[in-house]
């Protein structure tokens, strides 16, 4: 893993954001017919809520 | 898994139940046309995957029925798809599948309706890529990238402006609480630089005295100019009063005089009726004496009909002794009797006259009596309430005498306050010419004053400072929210970077797989290049493009290239299906096809179902389990 990913990982990771279950949820629901739309309205509920209660 | 049950009921060509067996390894389907082969491969899709399209699900159901199930038992596990059609012609499907997951139908159906084999098939190697994109998940990344970019330009705008909006309004506000610092600061020195000199307290002394005095004077102005509007509402309410009352009046009046004109000239028509009256009460006594007349003259006749009808039987008159004659008496007696009838007539009508007369006297004694009867009412309703309006005007005028009398007295009252607030002008004014430190105390009067507004000021900016401060914790959050779609970006241009990367890089090895495979497509290995372009070159090196491909070729490819987005993408499935693409191909390579994956089947533990059209032999006779060839090559 490149020191960049790690960097940028480990920031998000400060941030309480699980990136390995918002891969899988954004790729899952992009599977499942989601449209651009859906992804955006996931990753907005995800940057408004306050850090913390991000799971 | 050794076997595989699958029924179908109303699929396809089937109409009712039908069950196959399947078996581990290859399963070749080898019927001749119309028998049912692709109708199984369709069973199959419906109860393996949920993404069918409204065409697949149609051609699933069997035409003529409503509702058709796919059963699946395998690995111990039962699944179940109930189809239905619905009223509009649509048709729905329920039910438990071996998968979930959209992308099994484009690497494990290699049919005719497969993205990618239409894609090799229209030579189109774009599509290709496109397909490759989406099976691999590339394109779901690109997608998240794309989003997140679009979203990080809308929050750092956001950001930017809400960034500069506080700023600006921040030195805005500092400005202006620097602003007003400074001037308290030159307040304050000067107010204590006055407040230092000793001549000037028995002068402000003086000052306060006369301003007080002033102040007591205003106050009382005020106290009248309020008393004096209060007098001027009553005054002009009660004059609207005294104008309605005055036209009330002439109305009345005037009706008054109307009134006693009409009684006038009731009366003079009461002595007309009167002549009337008596004029018909003449009439009626004539008519009752006429009427009289003829009542005596019945009488006479009834009697006289009586006595002739008396001596009728008798041979002889009873007074003289004369002899009768009969016929005589009977003539005198009709005739007497017709007489009768018409006195009785006359009477009559005489009665009916004297009731008409009798009845227009009763009238016109009516009308004389009504109608100067409520003439005389009216008249009198009329000077009552002439009086009581009389009454309220003297009661109103009084009043508006009364306001007149207070106006009077507030002016007076008002031009003598007046008066003294000049004279307190003037000995201010000569306070401030005589003496010059009287100019100093005004100016500490206005400079405690400046002082207090800028007090006032200088909380207020405050206040406005701490609203600015509230907008700062904002711009901070959203700050924190652009930080973390930029980081959010990153790390999914890495991924998408990298997972390209990985999937080229195992595409590629898993095609060197099927290498063998692909020498019966006279095919050198492909490459897959970094933006996934397929790259084709045919046995001995020459450079190829998908268009150039025969038929067979191109199944055979697309073959390949399943299998090995199978391996990436499904290795779990345990299905891998292949319909009417053998068609294309040879019998001599098909056989070989065939062999290769059955071989490849057994290794990679899979089902894998490959339909072959047997020659026509007579009679069609639908697919039956002795169809199915299991592990075996039919040709």
């Amino acid at each position: 893993m490149s020191k960049h990913k790690q960097d940028v990982m480990e920031a998000l990771r400060e941030k309480g954001v699980d990136l390995i279950k918002l891969e899988k949820e954004l790729i899952s629901l992009l599977r499942r017919g989601g449209s651009a739309l859906d992804v955006e309205s996931y990753i907005k509920r995800l940057i408004e809520v306050e850090k913390g209660e991000r799971s | 898994m050794n076997e595989v049950k699958l029924i179908l009921e109303n699929i396809g060509v089937f109409k009712g139940k039908r069950e196959f067996k399947l078996s581990k390894g290859l399963n070749v389907i080898y019927a001749p046309n119309a028998s049912g082969k692709t109708s199984l491969i369709a069973g199959l899709k419906a109860i393996a995957v949920p993404t069918l399209t409204l065409e697949e699900l149609k051609r699933t159901l069997n035409d003529y029925e409503d509702k058709g199930r796919v059963m699946l038992l395998i690995n111990g596990s039962d699944y179940v798809v109930e189809l239905s059609r619905r009223p509009g012609g649509s048709i729905e499907a329920r039910g438990k599948r071996l998968s979930e997951d959209g992308v099994i139908k484009k690497v494990a159906f290699v049919d005719l309706e497969n993205e990618l084999v239409n894609a090799v098939y229209g030579g189109d190697e774009e599509r290709v890529k496109q397909v490759l994109r989406d099976v691999t998940g590339i394109s779901h990344l690109e997608t998240i990238v794309n989003v997140l970019e679009g979203m990080l330009r809308e929050y750092e705008y956001t950001y930017e402006k809400k960034r500069k909006e506080y700023e600006s309004r921040k030195e805005e506000i500092e400005l202006q609480i620097k602003e007003v610092e400074a001037r308290l600061d030159t307040v304050r020195k000067r107010i204590l630089e006055i407040l230092r000199d000793p001549s000037i307290e028995p002068v402000r002394e003086e000052i306060e005295q006369i301003e007080k005095d002033r102040e007591k004077l205003e106050n009382e102005l005020s106290r009248l100019r309020s008393e004096e509007i209060g007098f001027e509402n009553k005054k002009a309410f009660r004059e609207r009063d005294h104008r309605e009352i005055i036209a009330q009046l002439e109305v009345l009046v005037k009706e008054r005089e109307d009134l006693a004109e009409k009684i006038k000239e009731i009366e003079e028509k009461i002595h007309e009726y009167k002549e009337e009256i008596e004029h018909r009460q003449e009439v009626v006594k004539k008519l009752e004496s006429k009427k009289r007349g003829l009542e005596d003259e019945l009488r006479e006749i009834i009697r006289a009909i009586e006595r002739r009808k008396g001596v009728r039987d008798y041979a002889m008159c009873p007074y003289c002794g004369a002899s009768i004659d009969k016929n005589r008496l009977e003539r005198e007696i009709q005739e007497l009797e017709e007489r009768r009838s018409q006195i009785r007539e006359r009477i009559l009508g005489l009665d009916e006259e004297i009731s008409r007369e009798l009845a227009y006297i009763n009238e016109l004694k009516q009308i004389c009596e009504e109608k100067y009867e409520s003439s005389r009412k009216r008249l009198n309703e009329v000077n009552e309430k002439i009086s009581t309006l009389e009454r309220d005007k003297r009661k109103v005028e009084e009043e508006l005498k009364y306001y007149e009398k207070e106006l009077t007295k507030i002016k007076v009252a008002t031009e003598d306050i007046e008066k003294r607030r000049q004279i307190l002008d003037k000995r201010l004014e000569l306070l401030r010419k005589e003496k010059p430190v009287a100019l100093l105390v005004d100016e500490l009067r206005r400079l405690q004053s400046e002082e207090s507004y800028l007090r006032e000021s200088h909380d207020r900016l405050y206040g406005r400072r701490m609203q600015i401060d509230q907008m700062h914790k904002d711009v901070i959050l959203l700050e924190d929210k652009v930080k973390t779609l930029r980081l959010l970006l990153e790390y999914f241009k890495v991924r998408l970077d990298e997972v390209q990367r990985l999937a080229i890089d195992e595409i590629n090895a898993t095609i060197l797989k099927y290498f063998k495979l692909l020498k019966f497509a006279e095919l050198e290995y492909p490459i897959l290049a970094e933006d996934f372009a397929l790259t084709l070159t045919r046995a001995g090196g020459t450079p190829t493009t998908l268009a150039e491909l025969s038929d067979a070729e191109k199944a055979i490819l697309a073959i390949v290239m399943l299998l090995a987005l199978n391996e990436r993408v499904a290795s779990d499935f345990p299905l891998y299906c292949i319909d009417t693409l053998i068609e294309f191909v040879d019998d001599t390579r098909a056989k070989d096809v065939l062999k290769y994956l059955m071989e490849m089947a057994r290794k990679a533990d899979k089902i894998i179902v490959v339909t072959k059209t047997k020659p026509y032999t007579g009679e069609p006779a639908p697919l039956t389990q002795e169809d199915i060839l299991m592990n075996e090559i039919p040709i």
